[in-house]
């Protein structure tokens, strides 16, 4: 047989599709995969009384067929490497199974990647992006047809492969449409789908079902600005329908593993998208606040904070303004169109791709390297910044080569259709096709290597009364005996306390590493320097040894940008003040800072004021975003005793939101450590 | 001049409006039986022990100069001797021996305060003095007023009322908001409760309403012990009686200052370990409201 005749019969169409022309460019090969996949793959089975379709966990390229070769949006393909190798003892022939095996080695070499797991600090050329759902409502999947036909004289090749995916898809809906009126679905959703996506819809709710549509089309990642988009469709929908709306919407992104969305606080309807995600973990949902924010929309906020889901986030719209303009060299008219990716990377939606997370240095790891061995802290500070610059400068090199083999290897082409301005140019999305090309780039472990610094600069100086050797004997031996050190290094200054001598060393280098981050960005690829570690602080710390500041092999790092869990113990006025400190203008990719309060304190007006001018004044002073976990220390604890009884208990950690029975022991812990601001 | 201080706290919101620091200074002229601060009592240093937290390094027994600390199967902390000079907090890295207080000057305070100014601003908040009882130290009470007000912040005060008229009438143009306690409204019962009788604190009181004085009333209150309806009934009608009370705020019982106690070394004078129930609070609440106009809160 042939290689895509045995993928074939082994249920793969994707792979089937890719290996049908196995000299044609790999544009091609991704676009008879793709056009495989919709042609044949099963479809998501319609639940009763659903308002949208698809819905509920299988999507459009995960439909529950066991099949172990699918589109994958950050990497164009994803393969279960396992189950794949498992389908060979299927074929009889021996022949068969060496160019099955052949087949399978092809795909894998597909997920290579050229950055070092060393840099592989909460991603490694993980791309989120938000699609252009603006343009495909206002021109539809029609329009994108016209305009891929008219283009395609200038490159036969590349446009031919975008209209064979689109047509699949337009192809693949109607196959949908067809199913669901074989199954009597609602019949509000079928007259929607017999005219969206393909055309402009006609009401806000056909808009909403095609958003939907696209969504999973997309992959189910982030749905941008959605509240903003759906708006200019509205007429004279009671408030009831955009909440069951909304909430059957979040329902698919929360199965769905989906990532952010960004509400708009000067648009009435974002009270329902808020009101929408009542129980529902995701999406990462923030809101841009300003000082013009109407209060019933604060209300909202911590109406929804009070009922335990921590969603959602706020942003600083007018300092993400002025960040997004220098960060991404976004043009004035673009710049409204900022919105998140992931857990938060700032990206302009429909027109950029924004690796995030691509890769990172872990900052404490570098100095465990560096050592502490040294005649001054003059000289130990040398080197280590010395090795700072020179891993983010290899990160960086790491990165940019792998662009590269993705240009080459792992066309994106459901980004290449919905993302401006890839058709236009004629250039593929991963070779570059976007209006903004850029990476957002994570440091971990900065908390961490602050409150080493002020603990360095106290040894170097004879503070500790123990010499550097003693020191360094005691951190390689895991602090062991040395209690009573580990409890003198718990009471130095520790960032997060508006303490100016560990602040001052938090200022310096914050600036430095983020604006050397920065010098690497070029005209056709920006770097956004960034602190999101959603669960990864604690495997990120189990690869770091005992550090300076007394933490323990292993242990977690701080997490994100915030103060390391359990030091910060003056209040979230002093936390706010340290975090400002750090160089939040240079970093808007973004500075995830996570704060725990007391759902108690969310209750009453004169409280809810207090908070408000507490976040507010944090964003005057230039702070980017704030996401709160509203759970206190006792339903924690009761939580970790007891997941039975806490299943919908959701957190925000480090970027995005996650029911707390999903994390590991260690990280629990964490979280729990964090502190309560209580106040009072 | 300077004042003993044991706690600075930022982001305090109970203790007036908006986001406020609330500087603890240290020495009471009442002994409140439910005293949730022991430790604001006395006006000189004190050591807080928690022997669960020692971990047995042996500096404190080395630094004593007065051989204070016992070692032994139970590590014990004899305060006969002690001379409360801090040398073993000072050690102490695992924070078993704690100095409660610190000499501080006006500026070093407003320092401390200022660096929340914006968050003031923002939220029409300010200082707000407590303590024990911030006029035991008057001098540097009116030098710190008088630097705060000129830096324009809003300025609360707590007391108690325990102090001479002349001490109030001198502060009155620079606090904003007076915090005052109502511990209890019969005269025998206070001096029970706090060793005081309470004329001088409410005529000073009414000084304070008659000078144009904005007070919010502070009624700390403890299940079956001062919360019987009499009284409940005459905070009503002393707040009706005054031109200037914004608010009652109730203080409901918490067992913090039992474990302080312990921590401290002294004996507890109330032996009450729960918290003052929601349905206590509401009942509280309701019979106050039934007698007066005035906004009632619980703190």
């Amino acid at each position: 047989m042939k290689k895509n005749e045995i993928f074939s019969c082994l249920g793969e169409p994707f792979a089937a599709g890719f290996f049908e022309e196995e000299n044609a460019s790999y544009i091609s090969r991704h676009a008879d995969a793709l056009r495989e996949h919709l042609d044949r793959a099963p479809l998501p089975e319609y639940e009763e009384g659903s308002r949208f379709y698809p819905s509920g966990r299988w999507g459009i390229w995960n439909a529950d067929s066991g099949e172990c070769v699918q589109f994958f949006y950050p990497f164009s393909l994803r393969i279960d490497g396992e189950a794949l190798r498992r389908k060979k003892d299927l074929l009889q022939n021996k022949f068969d199974q060496r160019i099955f095996l052949d087949g399978v080695e092809e795909l894998e070499f597909l997920l290579q990647s050229s950055i070092p797991p060393f840099y592989a600090v909460g991603g490694r050329g993980w791309t989120h992006a938000v699609i252009h759902y603006e343009r495909i409502l206002k021109e539809g999947l029609n329009g994108y047809l016209q305009r891929i036909e008219n283009a395609r004289m200038r490159n036969p090749e590349f446009y031919g492969a975008l209209k064979q995916v689109l047509e699949a898809l337009i192809r693949y809906k109607r196959r949908c449409l067809e199913y669901l009126t074989a199954c009597g679905a609602d019949e509000r959703l079928t007259a929607a789908l017999e005219w969206v996506p393909e055309r402009t819809p006609r009401s806000f709710y056909e808009a909403f079902v095609a958003c939907n549509f696209l969504w999973y089309v997309d992959g189910c990642d982030s749905s941008g600005r959605i509240d903003r988009i759906l708006n200019s469709y509205r007429t004279n929908e009671p408030e009831s329908e955009l909440c069951e709306l909304f909430a059957a919407f979040w329902r698919n992104v929360d199965l769905n593993d989906g990532w952010h969305a960004l509400f708009d606080s000067h648009l009435p309807i974002c009270k329902s998208a808020i009101l929408g995600q009542r129980g529902y973990r995701r999406p990462n949902s923030g809101i841009l606040i300003d000082e013009d924010t109407p209060s019933d929309v604060w209300d909202a906020v911590f109406d929804a904070w009070a009922s335990s889901n921590p969603s959602p986030a706020l942003y600083a719209r007018r300092n993400y303004e002025n960040g997004a303009g220098t960060g991404l060299g976004v043009s004035d008219e673009d710049l409204r169109d900022y919105a998140f990716g992931g857990c938060t990377e700032l990206m302009v939606q429909g027109k950029s791709h924004v690796v995030s997370t691509d890769a990172g240095i872990n900052l404490l790891r570098i100095l465990s390297a560096t050592g502490i061995r040294f005649s001054s802290y003059e000289e130990f500070y040398e080197r280590f910044v010395a090795d700072v610059k020179r891993h983010i400068a290899r990160m960086i090199h790491s990165i940019r080569k792998n662009a590269v083999f993705r240009a080459d290897y792992i066309p994106q082409l459901i980004r290449t259709l919905f993302m401006d301005d890839c058709i236009e140019r004629g250039i593929e999305f991963n070779a570059g096709g976007v209006r903004y090309n850029g990476s957002v780039v994570n440091v971990a472990g900065l908390n961490n290597v602050v409150n080493s610094l002020v603990v360095l600069k106290r040894l170097y100086s004879g503070a500790l009364g123990l010499s550097v050797e003693e020191f360094a004997d005691r951190m390689d031996r895991n602090f062991s005996g040395c209690e009573a050190l580990v409890a003198q290094l718990r009471q130095l200054p520790k960032f997060g306390n508006d303490n100016e001598e560990a602040d001052s060393i938090a200022e310096e280098l914050s600036a430095l590493i983020f604006q050397y981050m920065t010098s690497f960005s070029r005209k056709d690829h920006f770097i956004l320097p960034s602190i999101i570690l959603f669960a990864t602080y604690g495997p990120l710390g189990a690869a770091v040894p005992a550090s300076p500041e007394g933490r323990l092999d292993g242990m977690p790092l701080g997490d994100s940008c915030g103060p390391v869990q359990g030091t910060d113990l003056n209040g979230p006025t002093a936390m706010l003040k340290s975090v400002l400190k750090l160089d939040q203008k240079n970093a808007p990719g973004t500075l995830v800072l996570n704060i725990r309060l007391n759902k108690k304190m969310l209750k009453d007006h004169e409280n809810r004021e207090k908070w408000k001018a507490l976040f507010l004044s944090y964003f005057r002073m230039g702070g980017l975003h704030i996401q709160p976990t509203v759970a206190d220390t006792e339903t924690l604890k009761a939580a970790m005793k007891d997941p039975a009884s806490y299943e919908g208990l959701i957190i925000r950690i480090g970027g995005y939101s996650e029911y707390f029975n999903r994390l590991s022991d260690d990280l629990k812990r964490e979280v729990i450590k964090r502190e309560e601001h209580i106040a009072g | 001049m300077t004042a003993t201080v044991f706690d600075i706290e930022k982001f305090a919101v109970h203790d007036g409006p908006g986001i406020r620091t609330t500087v603890f200074l240290k020495g009471c002229p009442l002994r409140c039986i439910w005293c949730h601060n022991p430790e604001s009592q006395r006006r000189e240093k004190e050591i807080f022990f928690s022997p669960e937290k020692c971990i047995g390094c042996g500096w404190c027994f080395r630094i004593c100069p007065n051989h204070c600390h016992i070692a032994g199967e139970t590590r014990r902390f004899d305060r006969t001797n002690c001379i409360r000079c801090g040398k073993c907090t000072e050690k102490c890295y695992a924070g078993a021996l704690e100095l409660v207080g610190r000499e501080m000057t006006a500026d070093e305070v407003l320092d401390e305060v200022l660096k929340d100014k914006v968050f003031y601003e923002n939220s029409g908040g300010g200082l707000t003095l407590s303590g024990g009882e911030p006029m035991m130290h008057f001098e540097f009470l009116c030098e710190l007023l008088q630097k705060a007000k000129a830096a324009g912040l809003h300025i609360c005060i707590e007391t108690c009322g325990y102090a001479p008229w002349e001490h109030y009438e001198r502060i009155l143009s620079c606090i904003d908001l007076f915090l005052y306690d109502i511990k209890a409204t019969d005269p025998e019962k206070h001096r029970h409760f706090t060793g005081v009788t309470n004329e001088l604190i409410l005529e000073n009181l009414r000084k304070i309403d008659d000078s144009g004085g904005n007070t919010i009333l502070r009624c700390p209150l403890v299940p079956g012990v001062n919360d019987d309806d009499a009284h409940l009934l005459a905070v009503a009608a002393l707040a009706n009686s005054l031109k200037n009370v914004q608010e009652i705020d109730l203080e409901p019982y918490h067992p913090l200052g039992v474990g302080k106690c312990a921590r401290l070394g002294i004996a507890s004078r109330l032996e009450v370990n729960e918290f003052a129930d929601e349905k206590s609070i509401e009942k509280w609440l309701s019979r106050i409201r039934s007698g007066t106009e005035v906004p009632v809160k619980k703190s």
